[in-house]
């Protein structure tokens, strides 16, 4: 590419804003699980105190505001705010406040693995008012508890029963994988039982401990027989139930139809690490720098990966005769990173 | 049998009319759809535009297609004055290059200016587009989708035979209770219901099968996102072959070539009907994971 050209699309990368923005936040790498399939493998206090994590809020509000400013109204903001645990971090319900103070600007959201949320906490979380909070459900009882540690089934229903009787709204997340996959139709009866608002599922990505579980992984075959399911209890008629089987993330909209996913890591989601590191996603643990080094505006408008990342045209390897090439633009990833290196290759769930 | 028939009294005659009449008419639909056997659906994306089109609004559909295809390359041109009405000439400043010989057909027709409905209502241009359209029928009906010419004759032979066998014992019931003077008011309802009833469920006139409408109900349910995405990634012909014109309603770009070729603007057009025409006039036509 000539000087001429690269400095046309630098640009043109300037004058870039998406419609919306997440931002997921990892706060810490403390947790009092161990679980088999996490995407940690290190659970040090390796983590910023609570003023590097203003200053790391206020680069966010920066690159909000630039953006909106670049496509001439507000963006839709949200930070998802995880760890580790988050609850683990002493300061963590102060950060909450302070989310609280800019909700004009953005919306939060929780996720957690729910020990640490009794009565007395649910009932602080419903003053603060997240959008939702979010706990994980593996499968039955033994499947859940072999994944996650004893005894931590029984926890997380008592967390959701607090969060559900404090009328939060509250997500299950159900990783899938060979093990567990025939599994989420329970899950499903389960969580409509608990009348939680939403039910999703993704993939199992090996990173950290969960390399381990790399034989895990399901086939193209196997991939298409677990959409298949979701949709058939999507689609379960049910009395007086408003539980959704949400069926929007990678390639399930070849089986679950409605409007097709892309990966929007690089482009609306960005990731931060408990250190200030950048990445696109916290399934694609590529560091593209550190906040308390670099700009996040800077970082986000001139990191060739996610300029890369975000390129409409962008279509992934081994993708390009496909019908959906453009609309689904490779599925998974992070997936396709964790599995064979490059972020840019085909899907290895995709069967068609 | 006769003597059984003027006995049995009306009510329990009009249950076992109502059980005789489900029985004939679940053969009939047992007959015409493979003893029940169910063939799995295409994958979604295997039939191209023309195909599609033709599946869903047979001949129509695939000048649609090929009308829009060629206004979208700006190889047809739309021209108006004040008080005329529109009429579409082929662009002169651009030379087709395609390797559709409908879309060739179509393009050489548009040498003179020719209204929208001409591309509809011309004879000779239906007979040339009949024979690019039939190989397309073929296909569909290869897949299960449009019916064949002996699947429509069976269908048709279903229909009758099973009228026949409803309306014979109807009737005769009937002649023998007014004999009697007995009340018949139910039994002449029945006996005009039970024919439309036939012909909604067997559907004899229908084009395609049961597995191709389920084939275009399942089209419409996974592509619906698309008419509220402006820029949604799908090419524009793959929409309107599934949706037809009144799709690009919600895309501003294309809402002039809807307008010219709306339903409402070539109406009076001629369709296909089962018995022929287009394909062959024998009727052989066709948040991302977090922690927690």
């Amino acid at each position: 590419m000539s000087i001429h050209a690269n400095l046309l699309l630098q640009e043109k990368e300037k004058c870039y804003a998406p419609p919306s923005m997440l931002l997921q936040w990892h706060i810490t790498e403390r947790c009092n699980l161990r679980c088999t399939h996490c995407y940690q493998d290190n659970y040090a206090r390796n983590e910023l105190n609570f003023e590097d994590l203003l200053k790391i809020l206020a680069q966010f509000k920066t690159l909000l505001a630039t953006l909106s400013k670049r496509r001439g109204k507000r963006l839709h903001a949200h930070i998802t705010v995880t760890g580790g645990e988050p609850f683990a971090r002493h300061d963590f319900l102060d950060l909450l406040e302070v989310f609280v103070a800019h909700r004009s600007l953005f919306s939060f959201a929780i996720l957690t693995n729910g020990t640490f949320i009794d009565i007395a906490m649910a009932q602080r979380l419903r003053q603060l008012a997240p959008c939702f909070v979010q706990v994980s459900i593996e499968g039955i009882t033994a499947t859940h508890d072999s994944i996650r540690g004893e005894g931590n089934f029984a926890q997380t229903i008592t967390a959701i029963k607090n969060l559900r009787r404090e009328q939060i709204r509250t997500f299950i997340s159900f990783t899938a994988h060979r093990k567990n996959c025939h599994e989420f139709p329970k899950v499903v009866q389960l969580g409509r039982q608990l009348k939680v608002n939403r039910i999703w599922s993704d993939r199992l990505i090996p990173w950290g401990s969960g390399v381990q579980l790399r034989e895990q992984l399901m086939t193209p075959a196997e991939t298409k027989a677990f959409f298949e399911i979701m949709k058939k209890y999507r689609d379960k008629w049910t009395w007086f139930n408003h539980t959704e089987i949400a069926m929007h993330r990678a390639l399930q909209f070849l089986v679950g139809d409605g409007q097709p996913y892309h990966c929007t890591a690089g482009d609306t989601l960005l990731t931060v690490q408990p250190n200030g590191d950048l990445y696109p996603c916290r399934r694609m643990p590529i560091r593209v720098g550190n906040l308390l080094e670099t700009p996040l505006l800077q970082l986000y408008d001139t990191s060739p990966l996610l300029q890369k990342l975000r390129h409409p045209e962008q279509v992934s390897e081994g993708c390009q005769n496909c019908f959906y090439a453009k609309v689904c633009r490779g599925g998974l990833k992070c997936l396709s990173y964790a599995v064979t290196g490059d972020p840019f290759k085909t899907d290895p769930g995709c069967w068609l | 049998m006769i003597d059984m028939l003027i006995q049995i009294p009306s009510s329990i005659f009009l249950i076992e009319f109502i059980i005789f009449s489900v029985v004939c008419i679940w053969i009939a639909w047992f007959w015409n759809n493979n003893g029940g056997v169910s063939t799995h659906l295409p994958s979604l994306t295997s039939l191209s535009p023309f195909e599609m089109a033709a599946l869903r609004d047979g001949c129509k559909g695939v000048i649609q297609i090929a009308l829009f295809n060629l206004w979208h390359r700006n190889l047809l041109i739309t021209t108006s004055s004040v008080g005329k009405k529109t009429q579409i000439q082929k662009n002169d400043a651009l030379t087709l290059q395609s390797e559709s010989q409908i879309e060739e057909i179509l393009y050489q027709f548009a040498t003179q200016p020719r209204a929208p409905a001409d591309f509809f209502k011309d004879d000779f241009l239906q007979a040339r587009l009949d024979r690019q359209i039939k190989p397309i029928n073929q296909k569909l009906e290869k897949k299960h989708l449009k019916r064949t010419g002996s699947q429509k004759r069976q269908i048709w032979t279903a229909f009758w035979m099973t009228l026949l066998l409803i309306l014979g014992l109807g009737s005769t019931k009937l002649y023998f209770d007014l004999l009697y003077d007995r009340p018949v008011g139910f039994l002449i309802l029945l006996l005009i219901a039970l024919p439309i009833i036939t012909w909604f469920i067997l559907k004899p006139a229908n084009r395609n099968t049961s597995l191709g409408y389920r084939y275009q109900k399942k089209l419409a349910e996974h592509f619906e996102w698309t008419k509220y995405n402006d820029n949604n990634g799908i090419e524009p012909d793959f929409l309107v072959a599934i949706f037809g014109v009144s799709v690009l309603t919600h895309f501003a770009t294309f809402s002039v070539f809807e307008q010219t070729f709306s339903d409402d603007a070539v109406n009076n057009t001629r369709t296909t009907s089962s018995g022929g025409g287009c394909g062959g006039s024998d009727g052989d036509g066709g948040g991302c994971g977090g922690c927690g």
